[in-house]
């Protein structure tokens, strides 16, 4: 227990701290928002103001540690895999304009090679029947591997699909951010945004090792019916 | 023969259709996804072409429902998909998947696994 002559001292240390604070709120009068001077005015001059400017002060001091908590934690939010899925996005992407540059080259080149055989076959008038034929086949060929190269319309989509249900994540993220702020107390809903059925590795690489993967899988399947 | 060939990209479908019939197969009837491809599929369908990834019935569902009706035990049942993962191409031959093309795939390759279903099915016939 202190003795009682250092707590008063201790006190009217403490009042003339709060009275020099007071002093110089209400000097800088134009800073100060006229609401909260006429406010501490009004505390101060109230018996047993000095009290309720220490309980206001407590509640503005757990305001702003709540507000800090929540900004912690949206930051932590904010960097908790966005970057990764950013990342993940932007490669995505690159892949699809690839994907589509690529698939244009070789519908373009296909179809040049078409009009080539169909040029040739308008200039020669004494073709062999099988000369015709085997130019014809040739044609028909090129034109169905024009037709094959759009199959990067189906992988390209899957991809995107891809993006988009990075883009619903991200988005849910920041709605749960902004919802830390405005409504505090209200639950996190996720988004439920449909972006379709798709495979997040879709590529439009060749196939060749995957398919022999299956191809083994499926051969091993096979053995074992057999046996 | 009367295919039924099951993607959720007409792009794919058209392809895959156009490939049959450079082929020889002219009868083909093709559906969106597994539920609307169930709604097609009775006995006089003798193969079918599968997706993995479309809305409201994968194809790895609509192979499982297909093995468990009376008329789908034995037909031949093809995946074309992008899922090139191993644990992906497992639970196909689970699912009663009888092969499988990863996408992107050439008419050859398409070709060449019909055939060989023909063959093992018509062997064990």
């Amino acid at each position: 227990m202190r003795p009682p002559e250092e707590l008063l001292y201790d006190s009217e240390a403490s009042l003339r701290l709060v009275d020099h604070a007071i002093e110089e709120l209400s000097s800088s009068g134009t800073d100060l928002d006229h609401d909260a001077r006429a406010f501490l005015e009004h505390v101060m001059s109230q018996p047993g103001g000095f009290a309720e400017l220490s309980r206001t002060l407590l509640r503005a001091y757990a305001e702003t540690a709540g507000i800090a908590s929540r900004l912690r934690e949206s930051c932590g939010m904010a960097d908790n895999g966005n970057l990764d899925r950013l990342q993940q996005m932007h490669g995505r992407l690159r892949e699809v304009s690839s994907a589509t540059e690529t698939a244009a080259t070789d519908i373009l080149d296909g179809l040049g090679r078409t009009v080539d055989l169909i040029e040739q076959l308008d200039v020669a008038t004494s073709l062999a029947d099988a000369d015709r034929h085997r130019m014809l086949a040739s044609v028909r060929d090129e034109l169905s591997g024009v037709m094959n190269h759009l199959q990067f319309q189906d992988i390209t989509s899957q991809q995107l699909g891809h993006i988009s249900s990075l883009l619903a994540d991200m988005r849910g993220r920041i709605n749960q951010i902004v919802t830390i702020f405005t409504n505090p107390e209200m639950p996190f809903v996720p988004d439920d945004l449909a972006c379709g059925s798709f495979d997040p590795n879709a590529t439009t690489a060749p196939s060749g090792d995957r398919q022999a993967v299956a191809d083994e899988i499926f051969a091993i399947q096979a053995e074992r019916k057999t046996a | 023969m009367k295919f039924l060939v099951v993607d959720d990209s007409v792009t794919m479908r058209r392809i895959i259709i156009n490939a049959l019939e450079r082929i020889g197969y002219t009868d083909a009837v093709e559906a969106a996804n597994g539920h609307e491809a169930l709604g097609a599929f009775d006995e006089s369908v003798g193969f079918i072409i599968t997706d993995w990834n479309m809305p409201t019935m994968s194809g790895l569902e609509f192979a499982r429902t297909v093995r468990a009706t009376p008329f789908g035990q034995t037909i031949p049942i093809l995946m074309v998909t992008t899922r090139g993962a191993r644990e992906d191409i497992v639970a196909a031959v689970e699912a009663g998947v009888n092969n499988y093309i990863l996408k992107p795939f050439t008419p050859s390759v398409l070709k060449d696994k019909i055939d060989r279903l023909l063959a093992s099915v018509g062997a064990a016939a």
